[in-house]
């Protein structure tokens, strides 16, 4: 799959998890991150990979100046901290299902080369 | 087992613990879509059936084709603007603010259902909608505003902080806001603390502090219209069948006063100072039959202060004793009535505590024949409220509303019981008139507990009060929470200090010596921060230091008390000189009184007013051994005070501090911290309450109202914003016009 392709599908992904209730913060990014994981990874996609949580973190952000900039403003303003917590938390959740993701591939890979010998 | 097959697993239960151990408030408060961030996306007013105008304040002008859709257009902008402080102040009356807070709000919830509250409004609406139907569906139509604004699911700040959501809104939650106003203002525990005090310094001493008369206040009605022997007969029979730190100014000034011809109506009722305001301000027009502006509270859909097309009115509070404690002779959980042993009745209550589960609290309450028991130094006590049972008070706002005349507006105010108003009036034809609101038990005493064994305290039914403290068409009227009238009977212990009151007195006849009173000056005098406690107290500061043989270390300190007392005794916020006199005063206080407060488990610093020691120390300078035994050498007491007082810039030292209900977890939320001018005894009040770290001013203008009765004008301003939101630009729209003392004109 191209590099663009894999990383709309696991925004998507993180995006559309992220909706779940109280636990979509961790398993948007976790599954995402694993999605984006879960294939053949050179060194420069997988640093592509690492700005996905903060990529999908941008786009709420985007969304919430389009819709009423001001109050985003006054937010971020008032609650540095919450999007600081928020933005780590996507970015170690992400972290982790994208290491997760790799592992997967390579243990699946492992095995697949060892049922064809 | 390979490797790579290793790691993915330890990976895989790193990130299951990793998630297992986030608290969900953690999770919750970071997460960007789910969570408090999802505020931002909070879509506009709607269209409602009721057209509303926002002016520049946020001050809805909602202009209705009838009484219905007006209060359900109303519902809707409340909810839209205040819904968490709506939501907090009926569960707070109603005993369920844990199941939104968590533990943190359990004991005020105790205390509530044990006091039975909840009851109360339930019996009021009853009585509502049985009798009043038109005030009924009123409360109805408000509700369903309220709840249409909760079912459009909207994204609340602080509930998605909390992870919660508002419950629907019933009347009943209209009328609780309304019982907690009023037990606010009429209820607590002062009659225990004097009790205490009492039984830690010698009963003597309500005669030697001469707690109960007081000498220096000065009443309002100065010639009461002596209506006492018919105070019996005078209790509304409707009422009568059902009825089971609060400071303030007003004044009304006659035509023949002022400028217009046309009289004058100010109102600034001192309560704590919120973020958001306690008050909302709006206008309510139902063209043709109703147009009324002024101060509404969140959840209540009535103007409490304010004006409409042809009186003005504005309250403060009396202060008159409403509320009673008893004790008895117990045996386990059966008490002694009157030579019988009775077994009190018992209520079981249940209280849901709320985080992130819900866990049930049982509380079990014993009710005598006198009311619940509360329990308070290891002793039990049954109190007795006017407000517990039926009160109609709600009933009399919608008819205020609605009045137009003082006959119409006396009759409203006879449903009006709970708590006792000093009300001015104010209309269009220049009448002005002033009387004490609500009714009175009559009993004997009320200031220490009964022993309800014995048969105490009981109430002989009820007084009106207005009968015995009308006054009608004086050139002008000023309450300041001082005494009401000496009656010759027992009214109250509590009341402030003269020294507000006699401020304002000074400055309307000051003012009308000058000529006629224009609304600039009327706009002063609420903003004023002069302080004459200091004329009676800066003269015995340096008779002391005469006495004292003029000591050089404190020579300096008593000049500028001197020469700051001949200029006028200011408390700008960047004075020193007000800072010394201050923390003087402060010194005074807490010397005499600081440990006997402990020694009596007095955590109120203000237990006694200043008045007291005004009087005590003027009575030991006079020799007077009685006075003496209270405030040891007084000559030495009053230098030391000076000398071990500051003088940092007084606006360094007091600071109000507006809190958010959340708050104290999220101080974001709370209005910025910034100087207060004025002091306890200044008309603009700002009274500094003792810290560490220096005198916080939680209480204050709660708003402020000027009726101009030649122009159907009505200038307000309110500490904060109209808006509730946080995250609204007008989340302090109007804190800057407040503090400069400046108005924006309704009408």
């Amino acid at each position: 799959m191209r590099l663009w392709a894999r990383y709309g599908l696991a925004l998507a992904i993180t995006l559309a998890l992220a909706q779940i209730p109280v636990y979509g913060i961790v398993v948007g990014p976790l599954i995402g991150g694993l999605a984006y994981g879960f294939a053949p990874l050179n060194k420069t996609e997988r640093n592509v990979g690492l700005t996905m949580p903060m990529a999908a973190y941008g786009l709420i952000l985007a969304y919430y100046a389009l819709v009423d900039i001001e109050r985003l403003a006054r937010y971020l303003s008032l609650f540095p901290i919450f999007v600081a917590l928020g933005l780590a938390v996507m970015l170690v959740m992400g972290l982790f299902g994208l290491f997760i993701g790799i592992n997967a591939y390579g243990v699946l890979r492992t095995r697949g080369r060892q049922q064809a010998r | 087992m390979r490797l790579e097959t290793y790691r993915l697993a330890i990976l895989i239960a790193v990130t299951i613990t990793a998630v297992l151990l986030l608290p969900k408030t953690f999770l919750r408060v970071a997460d960007p879509i789910n969570g408090p961030m999802k505020a931002v996306d909070k879509p506009p007013l709607p269209e409602l059936p009721a057209e509303v105008d926002l002016d520049v304040y946020g001050v809805p002008h909602i202009t209705a084709d009838n009484e219905t859709e007006l209060a359900y257009t109303l519902g809707y902008v409340h909810a839209y603007m205040r819904m968490f402080q709506m939501d907090v102040m009926r569960r707070i009356a109603m005993g369920t603010l844990s199941e939104l807070v968590g533990r943190a709000g359990l004991d005020s919830d105790e205390f509530f259902r044990r006091i039975g509250l909840h009851l109360a409004v339930e019996e009021t609406w009853r009585t509502i909608r049985e009798r009043y139907p038109d005030v009924a569906a009123y409360l109805e139509a408000y509700a369903r505003g309220v709840n249409d604004y909760i079912a459009s699911n909207p994204p609340i700040l602080e509930y998605l902080v909390l992870g919660k959501r508002p419950e629907p809104w019933r009347p009943q939650d209209s009328i609780a806001i309304g019982k907690l106003m009023a037990w606010g203002l009429s209820g607590g525990f002062t009659d225990l603390q004097l009790a205490r005090f009492l039984a830690v310094h010698g009963a003597e001493a309500l005669r030697e502090l001469e707690l109960l008369e007081r000498p220096l206040n000065v009443p309002i009605v100065k010639a009461p219209s002596g209506k006492l022997l018919s105070w019996l007969g005078s209790v509304d029979g409707a009422v009568r069948q059902a009825v089971g730190p609060a400071m303030s100014n007003s004044w009304a000034i006659g035509g023949s006063l002022t400028a217009t011809g046309k009289p004058v109506l100010a109102n600034d009722p001192h309560l704590t100072l919120s973020a958001p305001p306690i008050w909302f301000l709006a206008r309510l027009t139902v063209p043709g039959k109703l147009d009324v502006y002024g101060a509404t509270l969140s959840g209540v859909p009535l103007v409490v202060i304010g004006r409409n097309a042809r009186i003005a009115w504005g309250f403060t509070n009396t202060g008159i004793d409403v509320v009673d404690f008893y004790y008895y002779k117990w045996d386990g959980d059966r008490y002694l009535y009157r030579g019988r042993w009775l077994e009190p009745s018992v209520r079981e209550e249940t209280i849901r505590v709320c985080t992130d589960t819900c866990e049930e609290v049982s509380l079990r309450v014993l009710e005598t024949v006198h009311g619940p028991v509360i329990e308070r130094g290891g002793d039990r006590y049954a109190v007795r409220w006017l407000g517990m049972g039926t009160t109609l008070e709600a009933v009399a706002f919608y008819y205020i509303n609605r009045a137009g005349s003082l006959e119409e507006f006396v009759d409203a105010m006879r449903h009006f019981v709970v708590p006792s108003q000093n009300v001015v009036y104010a209309d269009v034809e220049g009448k002005v008139a002033y009387f004490a609101s609500g009714y009175f038990p009559l009993r004997d005493g009320g200031y220490l507990p009964f022993n309800g064994s014995a048969g105490e305290g009981e109430w002989n039914g009820l007084a009106w009060l207005p009968e015995a403290t009308m006054l009608v068409d004086p050139p002008y009227v000023a309450t300041a929470n001082n005494k009401v009238a000496d009656l010759g009977r027992y009214l109250q212990w509590r009341w402030a200090d003269r020294y507000r009151y006699v401020r304002i007195v000074e400055m309307i006849e000051g003012a009308a010596k000058e000529g006629p009173i224009t609304l600039d000056r009327v706009m002063a005098m609420q903003n004023d921060v002069v302080d004459v406690s200091c004329r009676y107290f800066v003269p015995m500061f340096l008779e002391a230091y005469r006495r004292a043989g003029r000591p050089e270390d404190v020579g300096e300190r008593m000049d500028v008390l001197r020469r700051w007392m001949e200029e006028g005794c200011r408390f700008d916020d960047d004075s020193r000189e007000a800072t010394l006199y201050a923390t003087s005063l402060l010194n005074v206080h807490l010397s005499l009184w600081g440990a006997r407060f402990r020694k009596a488990n007095i955590t109120d610093w203000a237990f006694l007013p200043l008045e007291v020691t005004e009087r005590l120390i003027s009575r030991a300078l006079e020799g007077d051994q009685i006075a003496v035994k209270w405030t040891g050498d007084p000559v030495r007491l009053l230098v030391d005070a000076v000398r071990n007082a500051t003088d940092v810039r007084w606006g360094m030292l007091n600071r109000y501090q507006m809190q958010h209900p959340l708050g104290a977890v999220l101080p974001q939320l709370n209005y910025p911290t910034m100087p207060a001018p004025g002091n306890w005894f200044t008309v603009n009040v700002a009274p500094g309450q003792l810290t560490r770290v220096g005198l916080y001013v939680t209480v204050g203008p709660s708003v402020r109202i000027i009726a101009d009765m030649s122009s159907g004008r009505l200038y307000v301003s309110l500490p904060g914003g109209q808006d509730g939101d946080p995250l609204s630009g007008g989340y302090a729209s109007m804190l800057d016009l407040w503090a400069s003392g400046r108005y924006e004109a309704l009408g």
